[in-house]
């Protein structure tokens, strides 16, 4: 499968670029919202982790422009900001899991096992 | 709720904020860390600017965030070099030299990012609203630049902890500086 990393952090890129590769998954990498939006209609992989405090455009506008123009989009948000009132606004904009930072890996995996084969 | 009540709030539950923050570096970093001091005080920015100069030793890798909620608070999280540079070598799971490169910064900025966060989400679960941090910053700095640069109101609510590696040389320490009205961060 096609996994878009969406994080600001080159380090988080990273880490979870090793994780999904290992597991056998192809990895989009984009630094901020915006470049997440142009890559996702560019590519329109299989599952977006998407990270919320990002340059440009953050990461809960983001997953809401991405789930406008594509109504089946699977976004997962990996995010250290797990405040209730977050979680709320990151599924209203159309996220369907949220995994909050620090995680175990075997969350994201599973995670992207759970949505990214639905539809 | 005005600004005294929700500084009261904020000093009480600052422990067991520090302690969630605690738990998350332990989790991101894989080290065995513990809060072995913490203290929450109100404090001059005379006598917090003191304590820099007294506490940290040069250089050091500063990590900053600035929340936005309630009211604003700055979040540093920081790193003698060398004990910087032993968090990131445990990260990337490499021996890693100083001065850290731009991956290593990465990495000891995401570890302000999740500590910092961990404690701001205690709060913002606490008065049911969101507290949201700006991306970090990370840089090599001194004491006395990082009192220059985190300049608050006259009046600060600390709340300090040191996170320490059981019999090992790796230490953190966390610095919460909310303002207290008057002059805004």
């Amino acid at each position: 499968m096609t996994i878009l990393i969406a994080d600001d952090a080159a380090f988080m890129r990273m880490r979870l670029r090793k994780l999904l590769e290992e597991a056998g998954h192809d990895v989009i990498e984009a630094a901020n919202g915006r470049e997440a939006v142009a890559k996702y209609q560019e590519h329109r992989p299989h599952a977006v982790l998407m990270d919320i405090t990002m340059p440009e455009l953050d990461g809960v506008a983001a997953t809401r422009e991405i789930c406008q123009s594509d109504p089946t989009a699977r976004v997962i948000m990996v995010s250290a900001l797990g405040q209730q009132a977050m979680i709320v606004a990151a599924i209203q904009a159309g996220a369907k899991d949220f995994v909050v930072k620090p995680y175990e890996p075997e969350r994201i995996l599973q995670a992207i096992d759970k949505w990214a084969r639905v539809g | 709720m005005d600004v005294e009540q929700l500084m009261a709030i904020w000093q009480k539950a600052s422990m067991p904020a520090l302690a969630q923050a605690g738990l998350a570096l332990k989790q991101f970093s894989g080290l065995d860390f513990d809060v072995t001091e913490s203290d929450v005080a109100v404090v001059s920015w005379d006598t917090m600017s003191e304590r820099f100069l007294r506490t940290f030793q040069n250089p050091l890798y500063a990590v900053h965030l600035r929340a936005r909620g309630l009211f604003q608070a700055h979040i540093l999280t920081v790193f003698s070099d060398v004990n910087g540079q032993r968090l990131v070598s445990a990260l990337m799971g490499e021996a890693i030299d100083l001065p850290l490169d731009s991956m290593g910064l990465s990495a000891l900025a995401e570890v302000g990012n999740v500590v910092g966060t961990a404690f701001l989400n205690v709060f913002a679960d606490l008065f049911q609203t969101v507290w949201e941090p700006t991306t970090p910053r990370v840089w090599l700095t001194s004491a006395e630049e990082l009192t220059r640069e985190i300049a608050p109101g006259s009046r600060v609510l600390m709340s300090q902890a040191l996170f320490q590696v059981t019999n090992e040389e790796v230490a953190a320490e966390i610095v919460v500086v909310p303002s207290l009205g008057g002059q805004a961060a």
